[in-house]
């Protein structure tokens, strides 16, 4: 069973940091990374709460702002208050929280904070060493800076979905478009570089540096996601396009992904597909140069047909074989490597009387474990808390 | 080795570095550019696979004024290890040394290494530099606030800790890759390019940076093993909450909008071969917009597509509509021309592209030219993209160079940070230890 997520009994990293943020989707996953390494993250929304709150989907397919499962996700380990900016007591209660304040991560789109006076100018005055971090579409400069933009948009923009998607039906023809891959990556990996920048910022603050600000482009993020796809262009002129992956169907109707790359030992597999009678698959394995390995999932499809996905993952990873099952999320949560290593975590609702189950972790770490809970705030959840904190330390 | 332009944010944080091909290679790529002093090690049985990979035309394309795509289609491959573009691009301010792990001699020299530096990373399988005795708690023994990180495919635990991975192992077995494409009965496909090559480093590059901050603060190192898939699992949280809470399992969807209403939304035929276009429409303003850009077809006028709700009905005769109109259009100016009407619009952008026609990556510069040893200068693309105004980054890190050619480095390392002389430095080569 996964562990159930306990308030900050461990250290974290960045135990010491506090974090505001401030804006919508495109900033939450940097909240989250910060907070997952130990920073206390506030969230900062209007009374009407983050646009976020409206993706879906939604706890019993209610729609609410307190049941979006993609707030839940993106909001984990943060704490939340309401306020609003446009009010004089919001603004006291935003200068307040400013001055205890390391680092804020601004999503809110060019210009916004600074057209209410409170960008970054503004934030280095009442805290000179404040980091400050603005996420935007396209960052604060060049041509695009005002275009509008959405997860299809960067996704298109910034080559990942060029890459993505089936075989050409002939040469240079395909009747198939590009496809997006789900899971909101663009704003995943604008957060991931934002995230970097931080830690990047807080370290040149611990030395003795300055604070300062950045400015973080979903598009930059975006335009290095796709590999080695832009050197390849660069150093060798191919513009590298779609291809469906090497992968064979098993018996269970899940496809298997095969890497014909070292350490294969293909005299192995030769000889274990032999076993099954296929011998002409056999030989050809035996025999075939292993460089060309895109011929790999014609000579396994027989072999790999005749038992379930997961079967023919664990026979060819003992040959060496690079070969991965392509499963669902919700596959590995069952699967014993991934509750070897605890990658799930019940995180409980109290509101709900139930606990949900997360992805725990990006990786492992005793020393400063992952802070992968509690749950997201409800809208305003903190907000008194907090108010009170900030009185008791100004007394 | 200082440089006028060098970076700051991790100046003065040396790292060994064991990693290997793209994944754990790519996060000490980031920290270089934080101008952290980066020593890769290689030696004459284990030089990078990726040296064997894309290696670079004869000359370098020009970083001008963007021009419309002319490049060579392909150059003559020369199997030498000093000229892969990819290598450089993954591997660029690094100091590349040659040592041999596997001798005796070569792992007292690296121990000596460790001695003198601040972070540990390795990328080879779990069990590696257990065999060579070098476990975290020997490296601590060696260094006592060192912070040691491993990237093995599967991690360094668990029943599938050993077997192999690549990135696109990882992209399956975390449930990302499974999410791309049409619902069954077609396939998924996946990414084509390596995304769980692409995005570990910044878990591995956080993870240290997250570490040297608390070190900094409490003098203490720490050990972290990061596989490979783990950082996939976490990226699909929404599909295991949606699993968890609703007991819905996930399906592929194409391009469509299922989690946030918008009709049209989708990725659409453009002039000429293989140019796209993705739309998205999430209102009746965009709708309304949409509609007058096309001129007012009388399709755009039937009751299927007079609201939101009714258009998410009839998606598929929508996009069939739609696409009739831009399919004669070039991708571009259609953009300009949606983007102009307050509709999100994006043309889709090819590696070639992006380098070639992206004014906006120009601008942000997001290519920076490097000099190379080897292959003279060239664009390298950027690992680390955020402007941090008081301390940029640079590609080019300390060295102000692509990647190191092999042993590049080894007189720095070895006599002027180890203190060998001559003499024992020519008697470790003779010797084949570097």
């Amino acid at each position: 069973m996964p562990a159930t997520a306990g308030l900050h009994s461990t250290p974290g990293c960045l135990d010491d940091v506090r974090v505001l943020e401030i804006g919508d989707q495109r900033g939450e996953y940097c909240g989250m990374l910060l907070a997952g390494h130990g920073a206390d993250v506030i969230k900062i929304e209007p009374p009407t709460g983050s646009p976020s709150r409206a993706i879906g989907p939604f706890y019993q397919d209610i729609r609410d702002p307190d049941r979006s499962l993609f707030f839940w996700n993106y909001n984990r380990a943060k704490r939340g208050v309401v306020i609003d900016l446009n009010s004089s007591e919001g603004r006291d209660f935003y200068t307040a929280l400013i001055r205890t304040a390391d680092a804020v991560v601004d999503s809110q789109g060019p210009d916004v904070m600074d057209r209410l006076g409170l960008g970054y100018d503004w934030a280095a005055e009442i805290s000179p060493n404040i980091i400050y971090c603005s996420i935007t579409p396209f960052g604060l400069n060049g041509p695009w800076r005002d275009l509008k933009a959405s997860d299809l948009v960067h996704s298109a923009l910034g080559g990942m979905a060029y890459c993505c998607g089936y075989d050409p039906v002939e040469g240079n023809r395909w009747d198939t478009p590009p496809f997006n891959p789900l899971g909101w990556q663009t704003w995943c990996k604008a957060g991931e570089h934002a995230a970097m920048a931080v830690m990047a910022a807080l370290l040149c603050r611990q030395m003795g540096g300055p604070g300062q600000f950045i400015d973080a482009a979903i598009h930059d993020a975006m335009a290095h996601s796709t590999e080695g796809t832009v050197p390849r262009y660069i150093f060798n002129g191919v513009d590298q396009t779609r291809r469906l992956p090497m992968q064979v169907r098993c018996a269970d109707g899940v496809y298997l992904n095969v890497l014909g790359l070292p350490p294969a030992d293909f005299k192995k597999i030769s000889e274990m597909v032999a076993r099954d009678g296929l011998v002409e698959d056999a030989e050809a394995l035996r025999t075939t140069d292993p460089s060309r390995f895109q011929a790999l999932p014609s000579m396994l499809a027989r072999w790999a047909a005749r038992r379930p996905a997961m079967e023919a993952f664990r026979a060819l990873q003992g040959c060496g074989l690079a070969a991965g099952a392509v499963r669902y999320a919700e596959d590995m949560i069952a699967d014993p490597h991934c509750q070897a290593r605890q990658n799930f975590v019940e995180i409980e609702h109290p509101e709900l009387g139930r606990s949900f189950l997360y992805p725990r972790q990006p990786r492992q770490q005793a020393a400063t474990p992952w802070r992968s809970g509690p749950r997201a705030p409800l809208l305003g959840e903190h907000t008194e808390a907090i108010r009170r904190e900030l009185l008791t330390k100004t007394e | 080795m200082t440089n006028a332009i060098a970076p700051q944010p991790l100046r003065g944080v040396r790292i060994v570095d064991l990693t290997w091909m793209l994944a754990s290679a790519g996060t000490t790529v980031i920290l270089a550019s934080l101008g952290a002093e980066v020593i890769r090690i290689e030696w004459p049985g284990h030089l990078d696979f990726t040296r064997r990979q894309l290696q670079a035309r004869p000359k370098p394309p020009p970083l001008g004024p963007l021009k419309a795509p002319a490049a060579p289609k392909s150059m003559q491959a020369v199997p030498e290890a000093n000229l892969s573009g990819l290598f450089s691009d993954r591997n660029a301010g690094k100091l590349g040394i040659t040592l041999n792990m596997r001798a005796p001699e070569g792992l007292e020299l690296f121990k000596k290494l460790v001695g003198i530096s601040d972070i540990v990373i390795e990328g080879f399988r779990p069990n590696a530099m257990r065999s060579w005795g070098l476990d975290y708690e020997t490296l601590k023994s060696i260094k006592s606030d060192i912070i040691y990180l491993q990237m093995a495919g599967f991690g360094s635990t668990g029943p599938y800790s050993g077997y192999a991975s690549y990135g696109p192992t990882a992209q399956v077995m975390s449930g990302i890759g499974a999410l791309t494409g049409l619902p069954e009965p077609h396939p998924p496909t996946m990414w084509n390019h390596s995304y769980m090559d692409v995005t570990p480093p910044f878990y591995g590059a956080m993870a240290l940076m997250a570490a040297l901050y608390y070190r900094n603060r409490t003098g203490k190192g720490q050990y972290i093993d990061q596989a490979q898939y783990e950082p996939g699992l976490f990226l699909s949280g929404t599909a295991v909450l949606e699993y968890s809470a609703n007991g819905r399992r996930s399906t592929r969807v194409g391009n469509r909008s299922p989690y946030l209403d918008a009709a049209p939304h989708g990725i659409y035929r453009c002039a000429g071969e293989d140019n796209w276009i993705a739309i998205a429409v999430f209102n009746e303003q965009e709708w309304t917009a949409l509609c007058r850009e096309m001129g007012y077809p009388s399709w755009a006028g039937d009751s299927r597509f007079a609201d939101m709700r009714n258009r998410l009905a009839n998606l598929d005769l929508l996009d069939a509509h739609l696409e009739e109109w831009t399919k004669k259009r070039e991708k571009y100016a259609l953009m300009y021309q949606l983007q102009q009407a307050g509709v999100a619009a994006g043309a889709v952008q090819s590696p070639g592209d992006k380098f070639e026609r992206d004014p906006q990556l120009k601008v942000r510069g997001f290519f920076v030219d490097l000099p190379h040893t080897r292959l003279g200068t060239w664009p390298h693309t950027r690992h680390f993209t955020p402007r941090l105004t008081r301390t940029p980054a640079h590609p080019g890190g300390i060295t102000q160079r692509g990647a190191p050619c092999v042993g590049e480095d080894n007189n720095y390392v070895f006599s002027t940070l180890l203190g060998l002389s001559a003499e024992e430095i020519a008697a470790y080569e003779e010797r084949g230890i570097i």
